[in-house]
C-alpha cells in the first residue's frame, strides 16, 4: 500500500507542477486572442473615446463605430458581445474603465427581452474571462453570485483550471489561433459585422422571445451601471434598437416595456430613446432576422443613428 | 454518478480510504461495498433501489431453497420463480411499450381496432446487466454447479457492486461471489495496474468516444441529406463511438474493483482487430455473450444436432442478444445481421479458427490479416448503422445514401460543415493514435499494461499526456452518458 500511495502521490505532484506551469502558458497565450470579443474588449488599456455602444448582439452586429465616427468626426467603440445579458454588460465595462479607459457617453441598448426574465441571457457562460479581475470587489461579487468564492480562487491561482472546464470555448483551434496572433475584425471599433442573408418572410411566432416577468438580476445589474457611469461622470444613454415590425408583433408583447423605461430613466435623470420601430427600416432585405439587421440594414441604421448623435436626438433633454 | 464526473472522484478515494484503513475486517468490508453500492446505485434514483433489493432477495431466497430442495418438479419451479421475477421486472420496465405497441399494429394488420394506452416507464439503469448476474446464480444453484450463499451482505453485495453494477461486465456468481468470502489484501502491482487501466477507460470514453460522438449525432441526424464519403465516416465514427464508450466503461470498472482487490472478468479483447465475425464474437462484450452461450445456446443443442438446429440455435441467440439491447426493431435487425454474417464461417468450419492474438509476437499483420480486419469491421460497421439508426427505415436510407459515391466533391465540404474545422483532425489523429496504442497491447491484459516494463520517464509522460488529453476533451458542465446505460 505504501508503495501505491507513493506512486500515485509522485504523479498527482508531477501533474500538478506540470499543470500550474502549462496552465500559466495556455493563459499567456489566450490572452493574446484578440479573435475573441471579450477577450479584445479586457485587453484595451489607456484608450479614450468620445462615446461607446454597449448592449447584446444588437449592438455587436448592427452598429457600424466606423460610420458612426465617419460621420460625427468622433472616437467611438463597440463593446457589444453576442448574447450578453446586462450582468455581462457590467462587468464587461468595470473592466473596461478600470483599465485605463476613458469614455463621456455610453449608450446602452435595453430590450424587453433584456430586461425580463431570459434564462437564455441569464446564464453565467461568460464569467471565465473576468476570474483575473476578481481582485477588484464589484466584480468578485457579481462572480461569487454564481460560483462559490473558494473556487474563485482555485480559478485565479490555476488558470488551468479555467481552461479545463471551459474547454469547448478554449479548443485547440483557438489555441493556434493566439498562437498565430491573428488581429480580429474589430480593429478599434469593435463593430462585429453583419450578415449579409436576408429574411425572406416575416416570422410570426416570437414565443421564444416572450417573458413575463422583470427580472430582479437584470433590474439590479442596470442599476450598477447607471451608477457606475455616474460615479465616473459618463453620460448614460438607454435606448432600445429596431426590431422588424415591432409595434405589429412586439408591442403587444411587451406591452410595459416603453413606460418602464422611460419612468426608470425619469428617474435616475436619464434619457430613454424608443428606436424599435422604424420605417425607414421596415424591409424583409434589410433584416437576417426579427431582430438583427444584416449588412445593409445597418448601414442605414448606423447613419440613422449617426444623424440623431449630431442632431443630439439621442442626446436631448427629457 | 458518472465514472467521468467529479461526484465520483470525490466518492471513490473516500470508499477507498474506509475500505482499506477503516473496514479492515472482511465482513466489514463487504459491507462498506454493499452500502457504497446502494448509494451509488441511488444517486441516479433512489427508486430504483427497490427493484436491485427485491431482486436480491428473491434469488438469495431461491439459491437456498433450490440447495435443499432434491425434487426436480419443485426445483423447476423454484427456478421459475427467479425467472419470472427477473425477467419480469426486465419485461415490464424495457418492454412493455414495445409489446403493447406491436400488439396494437398486429390487430391492426387484421383489421381490429384496439385501444391501447403505453406507459410512461423509467428504465432503471443497469437493470438488463444486475437481472442476468443474479439469474447466472440461480440457474449455477440448479444446475448443481455452485453452491448458495448464506452470507446474505456477500451476496447483496455481489449482486450490487457498484464497479459493474451499472454496465457489466456481467459477473458469473461462481467467479465473484467466492471473492466476497475471502479476505482480500493489497495488492500493489495489480492495484498499479488497475489504474493504468481506469486511465485509459476515462480516455477511450471521454476522448474518443464522445470526441467521435459529436460527429455521429449530427451526422446520423442528418442522414437524409447527406450522400455518400461523409455517411460513411459517420458509421466508422460509431464504430470507434461505441466501442470507446462500452469497453472504456468495462476498463475503467475492471480497474475500479482491482483497487478493491477484486478480479472482473476481461469484457473486451481488441474487438476489431478480428479476422473474422466469430472471432469478433469472441472479442465483444464477453460476458454477455458467454452468458447467452452458457445458459440458452448450449441449453438449446448448441452446435451438436443437425444444420437446421444449428441454424435455428445461431438464429436465436443472436436476435435475443439484439433484443436484450433495447425494445425496437433496429436491435432485432442487428442481431439477425450478425447471425447472417455468423452462419457461414460456422457452416464452413472457421467459426473457432482464430482463437489467438492476430499478429502475435509480430509489430505488423500481413497483408491477408490486414484485408480480414477491414472486411471484419467493414461487415461489423454496417450493422452498427441499424444499431444506431432509430428505424429500420432511417437504417436502410442511411445505408443507401452513403453508397452514392459519386458525390465524392462534397466530402470534403461535408466534412469541415460538420467537423467545424480543426476539430475533425484532432478527432483523426487522436484515432490514429489510439489504434496505434490498441494494436500494441493487443496481447496484454488491458492496452496501457504495455508499458508496465518502460522506464519511468517515458510511464509517466504518457500518463500525464493521457490525462491532459482526457482533461481538455471532456464535458465537465454536463458529462456524457455512457451509451450502454440505456440498456
Amino acid at each position: 500500500m505504501r508503495l501505491f500511495l507513493r506512486k500515485l502521490i509522485k504523479f498527482i505532484i508531477l501533474f500538478l507542477l506540470v499543470g500550474v506551469v502549462f496552465g500559466y502558458g495556455v493563459d499567456f497565450v489566450f490572452k493574446r486572442d484578440h479573435t475573441d470579443k471579450i477577450a479584445w474588449i479586457n485587453q484595451l488599456e489607456n484608450q479614450n473615446y468620445d462615446y461607446a455602444f454597449l448592449g447584446s448582439s444588437r449592438v455587436a452586429n448592427m452598429t457600424d463605430t466606423r460610420i458612426l465616427d465617419d460621420l460625427t468626426g468622433k472616437k467611438g467603440i463597440n463593446l457589444g458581445v453576442g448574447g450578453a445579458d446586462l450582468r455581462l454588460n457590467y462587468l464587461n465595462l468595470e473592466v473596461f474603465l478600470s483599465q485605463g479607459n476613458g469614455v463621456n457617453s455610453i449608450y446602452l441598448q435595453v430590450d424587453p427581452f433584456a430586461i425580463y426574465t431570459n434564462d437564455q441571457y441569464n446564464v453565467p457562460v461568460y464569467d471565465h474571462y473576468f476570474y483575473d479581475y476578481q481582485s477588484a470587489e464589484p466584480i468578485y461579487q457579481a462572480l461569487a453570485e454564481h460560483r462559490q468564492p473558494p473556487l474563485l480562487k482555485l480559478n485565479r491561482l490555476f488558470p488551468l483550471i479555467r481552461y479545463i472546464e471551459y474547454n469547448k470555448v478554449y479548443k485547440l483551434t483557438s489555441l493556434i489561433r493566439s498562437l498565430s496572433g491573428a488581429e480580429g475584425q474589430y480593429s478599434t471599433a469593435g463593430f462585429e459585422g453583419a450578415g449579409s442573408s436576408s429574411l425572406t418572410q416575416v416570422q410570426t411566432n416570437w414565443e421564444e422571445l416572450v417573458y413575463r416577468e422583470v427580472s430582479e438580476q437584470n433590474e439590479k445589474y442596470l442599476m450598477k451601471i447607471i451608477n457606475l457611469c455616474q460615479s465616473n461622470n459618463i453620460r448614460l444613454h438607454l435606448y432600445s434598437a429596431p426590431i422588424l415590425r415591432y409595434e405589429e408583433f412586439l408591442s403587444t408583447k411587451y406591452p410595459n416595456f416603453i413606460s418602464l423605461m422611460e419612468n426608470l430613466a425619469g428617474k435616475e435623470n436619464l434619457i430613454y430613446t424608443n428606436l424599435m420601430q422604424q420605417d425607414s427600416l421596415n424591409q424583409l432585405q434589410l433584416w437576417k432576422d426579427m431582430i438583427h439587421l444584416n449588412h445593409e440594414g445597418v448601414k442605414i441604421y448606423s447613419q440613422l443613428i449617426a444623424t440623431a448623435l449630431l442632431e443630439h436626438k439621442l442626446t436631448a433633454s427629457p | 454518478m458518472l465514472f467521468n464526473s467529479l461526484d465520483f472522484a470525490v466518492f471513490l478515494p473516500i470508499v477507498f480510504v474506509l475500505y482499506w484503513f477503516v473496514f479492515k475486517p472482511r465482513k466489514q468490508q463487504n459491507m462498506l461495498l454493499l452500502v457504497a453500492s446502494y448509494v451509488f446505485y441511488g444517486s441516479w434514483d433512489p427508486r430504483f433501489l427497490s427493484l436491485i433489493v427485491i431482486s436480491s432477495i428473491i434469488d438469495y431466497w431461491v439459491g437456498l431453497k433450490l440447495a435443499r430442495e432434491e425434487k426436480a418438479a419443485i426445483r423447476k419451479r423454484l427456478l421459475a420463480i427467479s425467472f419470472v421475477a427477473n425477467l419480469g421486472m426486465l419485461a415490464f420496465f424495457k418492454y412493455f411499450n414495445f409489446f403493447i405497441e406491436g400488439f396494437t399494429d398486429t390487430f391492426s394488420f387484421f383489421g381490429l381496432s384496439m385501444a391501447s394506452s403505453q406507459l410512461n416507464i423509467i428504465l432503471p439503469v443497469g437493470i438488463s446487466f444486475y437481472t442476468f448476474q443474479t439469474l447466472s446464480y440461480s440457474i449455477d444453484i440448479y444446475r448443481k454447479k455452485f453452491e448458495p450463499t448464506q452470507d446474505v451482505i456477500s451476496f447483496f453485495a455481489f449482486v450490487s457492486f457498484f464497479p459493474q453494477l451499472v454496465a457489466g461486465p456481467i459477473e458469473r456468481a461462481n467467479r465473484l461471489l467466492p471473492q466476497f468470502h475471502h479476505d482480500r489484501s493489497f495488492n500493489q502491482a495489480n492495484a498499479t495496474s488497475g489504474m493504468r487501466q481506469i486511465l485509459w477507460g476515462l480516455f477511450k470514453k471521454v476522448v474518443i468516444a464522445d470526441s467521435c460522438g459529436v460527429l455521429v449525432d449530427a451526422i446520423f441526424q442528418d442522414h437524409q441529406q447527406l450522400t455518400g464519403g461523409i455517411l460513411i465516416l459517420g458509421a466508422v465514427l460509431f464504430a470507434f463511438q461505441i466501442y470507446g464508450d462500452f469497453s472504456g466503461y468495462s476498463d475503467i470498472a475492471i480497474g475500479i474493483a482491482r483497487l478493491f482487490g477484486f478480479d472482473l472478468m476481461r469484457n473486451f479483447a481488441n474487438p476489431y482487430f478480428s479476422r473474422n465475425v466469430a472471432e469478433f464474437w469472441r472479442r465483444w462484450h464477453i460476458s454477455l455473450s458467454t452468458w447467452f452461450r452458457d445458459y440458452l445456446y448450449i441449453p438449446l443443442g448448441g452446435s451438436k444436432g443437425s444444420v437446421s438446429r444449428q441454424l435455428r440455435n445461431v438464429f436465436i441467440i443472436f436476435i435475443i442478444s439484439g433484443f436484450w439491447h433495447g425494445a425496437n426493431w433496429t436491435f432485432i435487425a442487428w442481431g439477425a445481421i450478425h447471425a447472417l454474417y455468423f452462419i457461414p464461417t460456422m457452416l464452413i468450419g472457421r467459426n473457432r479458427k482464430y482463437l489467438s492474438v492476430v499478429a502475435e509476437s509480430r509489430a505488423f499483420p500481413s497483408l491477408y490479416e490486414l484485408g480480414q480486419m477491414l472486411i471484419t469491421f467493414t461487415l461489423v460497421t454496417v450493422a452498427w448503422v441499424f444499431f444506431r439508426s432509430a428505424s429500420i427505415n432511417d437504417a436502410f436510407s442511411f445505408l443507401n445514401n452513403a453508397l452514392q459515391l459519386h458525390q465524392l466533391d462534397s466530402f470534403t465540404t461535408d466534412l469541415l460543415n460538420y467537423g467545424k474545422g480543426y476539430n475533425v483532425f484532432l478527432t483523426f489523429a487522436l484515432l490514429i493514435v489510439f489504434i496505434w496504442f490498441e494494436w500494441l497491447g493487443r496481447s496484454q491484459e488491458h492496452t496501457l499494461e504495455v508499458l508496465k516494463h518502460k522506464p519511468a520517464v517515458l510511464r509517466y509522460s504518457i500518463y500525464l499526456v493521457v490525462w491532459f488529453c482526457i482533461l481538455f476533451t471532456g464535458n465537465y458542465h454536463s458529462p456524457q452518458d455512457f451509451i450502454y446505460f440505456q440498456f
